[in-house]
C-alpha cells in the first residue's frame, strides 16, 4: 500500500519540496527526505572534508554523489606542497581510474604583484589550479565550483589567492573543462612534483529541489 | 550558521523563450545557479533582467564590467553602460547544437529588495565557444535605477530559446 501521508481516503495531498502536508511521523519524515519531497532549508550540503595527513602523492574524493547535486562548490583552505615552488593540479577519475589523456582545457587570469598574466591551454593532460606555491610561503586558499560532472562536460571556475615563492600576493581566476562528455567519478589532486603536505579540502553539493 | 535557501527552481526539458525566477522578498544576497543551460541556436549569448512585481524591466540601467576568459585566444576585457540587459550571463558563443554542450553559471544578487540602492551583481560562468575551446566570463554589473524593489530575474538567450537547463534562486542567509 502507498504511503499516505497519515492521510485516508481519496484526494490524498501531493507532497513535495516547498509543500509538505499533514502530520508526517518519523518514516514519513525519513521517506520524503530520501526522495528529496521534504522541505529542509540548507541547499549547501557538505559532503566530505578531507585534511592531508602524512604528506600523500594524491587528495581523491570519490564520494561526488552525482545522482543528487548538478552543481558542486570545493573549499580549500591552508594548502602546502612537501616542496618548494610546486603547483596545484586537479585532474578527473573515470571509473575509477585518473584520467591522463591530453583532454583538459582551460583560461586563467593571474595577478602576481603587479604583474598580470593569461595562462591558456587548449590540451593539457591536468587543470593547474595555482603556482609556485611552496611548503616555506604562505598557504593556498580558493575554491573551485563544479558543473555537470555526472552528465555532461565538467566544467569548472575557480579562485585561489596565496604568497607565491617571490612573497607576492598572487590571485587567480579561471574556466577549465575535461573534453570529455561525462562519467566522472572522482576527483584527484596532486603537485607538479612531490606530495601534498597541508590542507583542509572539502566538497559541498548544490541542492535543487526540482 | 549560514546557509543556502531554495527560493525558486525551473527545470526546462522543453524549449521556452525565456527563464523567470522571483520570490526575492528580503534584503539578503541571493544566488542564482544556471546548470546544463542549451539554446535552440549556436553563437548566442545569455542575458538576465531584474523583474520588478514579476516584469521585466528593460530599461537602459544595465551597466557591466567582465573578463572573457578563453583557451583559444587572448582574454578579452568587456565592459558597457546603459545597456537593456546584462550580457555575457552563463556564456557567450556557445555550441549549443553540440550534444552535451551546456553553459553553467552562478551569480550573486545584491539590494535586489531595496527601493533606494542600485542593485549589483557578480558572475562567473562556463561553455565552450564556437571552436571547441573552454569559454568563461566572469565580473559583475549594476542595475543603475532605483525606487522599486527588484524580485527576480529573467533570464533569456540573444536569439532562439533555452531548450534545456537546471536554474535555481537561494536566498544566502
Amino acid at each position: 500500500m502507498s504511503n499516505k501521508y497519515g492521510y485516508v481516503g481519496k484526494d490524498v495531498p501531493t507532497q513535495s519540496f516547498g509543500s509538505n502536508k499533514g502530520v508526517l511521523n518519523t518514516d514519513d519524515l525519513y521517506e520524503l527526505s530520501n526522495a528529496g519531497k521534504l522541505t529542509q532549508y540548507g541547499q549547501l550540503e557538505l559532503i566530505e572534508t578531507q585534511t592531508v595527513s602524512g604528506t600523500p602523492s594524491t587528495l581523491v574524493f570519490n564520494d561526488l554523489q552525482t545522482n543528487k547535486y548538478d552543481i558542486h562548490f570545493m573549499t580549500i583552505s591552508n594548502f602546502k606542497p612537501q616542496t618548494d615552488n610546486r603547483h596545484l593540479a586537479l585532474r578527473y577519475q573515470v571509473n575509477g581510474t585518473t584520467t591522463t589523456g591530453f583532454d583538459y582545457k582551460y583560461a586563467m587570469q593571474r595577478q602576481t604583484a603587479s604583474t598580470s598574466s593569461e595562462l591558456k591551454s587548449g590540451n593539457d593532460s591536468k587543470i593547474w589550479l595555482a603556482y609556485n606555491c611552496g611548503i616555506n610561503q604562505n598557504s593556498l586558499n580558493g575554491y573551485i565550483i563544479f558543473y555537470n560532472l555526472k552528465s555532461s562536460y565538467a566544467f569548472i571556475n575557480t579562485h585561489f589567492y596565496q604568497i607565491d615563492k617571490d612573497n607576492n600576493i598572487s590571485t587567480n581566476f579561471q574556466t577549465a573543462v575535461r573534453d570529455e562528455i561525462g562519467g566522472v567519478d572522482g576527483i584527484e589532486f596532486a603537485t607538479s612534483g612531490g606530495n601534498l603536505e597541508h590542507g583542509l579540502f572539502s566538497l559541498y553539493g548544490v541542492r535543487s529541489f526540482k | 550558521m549560514g546557509k543556502l535557501v531554495q527560493v525558486a527552481t525551473n527545470t526546462v526539458t522543453s524549449a521556452v523563450a525565456s527563464v523567470t525566477l522571483t520570490g526575492i522578498d528580503s534584503d539578503d544576497v541571493y544566488m542564482l545557479t544556471i546548470s546544463g543551460a542549451k539554446c535552440s541556436e549556436n553563437d548566442r549569448y545569455g542575458y538576465l533582467r531584474v523583474t520588478e512585481s514579476g516584469t521585466e524591466n528593460s530599461s537602459a540601467n544595465y551597466d557591466k564590467a567582465n573578463k572573457t576568459l578563453k583557451s583559444a585566444t587572448s582574454l578579452q576585457n568587456d565592459s558597457g553602460t546603459n545597456a537593456t540587459f546584462w550580457d555575457r550571463i552563463s556564456s557567450l558563443e556557445g555550441e549549443f547544437l553540440t550534444s552535451g554542450v551546456t553553459s553553467n553559471a552562478i551569480m550573486y544578487l545584491y539590494n535586489m529588495n531595496s527601493t533606494t540602492e542600485y542593485a549589483f551583481m557578480t558572475h562567473e560562468g562556463v561553455t565552450f565557444d564556437t571552436t571547441n575551446g573552454v569559454l568563461g566570463a566572469q565580473g559583475g554589473g549594476v542595475f543603475t535605477s532605483s525606487g522599486t524593489a527588484r524580485d527576480g530575474v529573467k533570464f533569456f538567450w540573444n536569439s532562439g530559446n533555452v531548450t534545456a537547463g537546471v536554474f535555481t534562486l537561494y536566498r544566502v542567509v
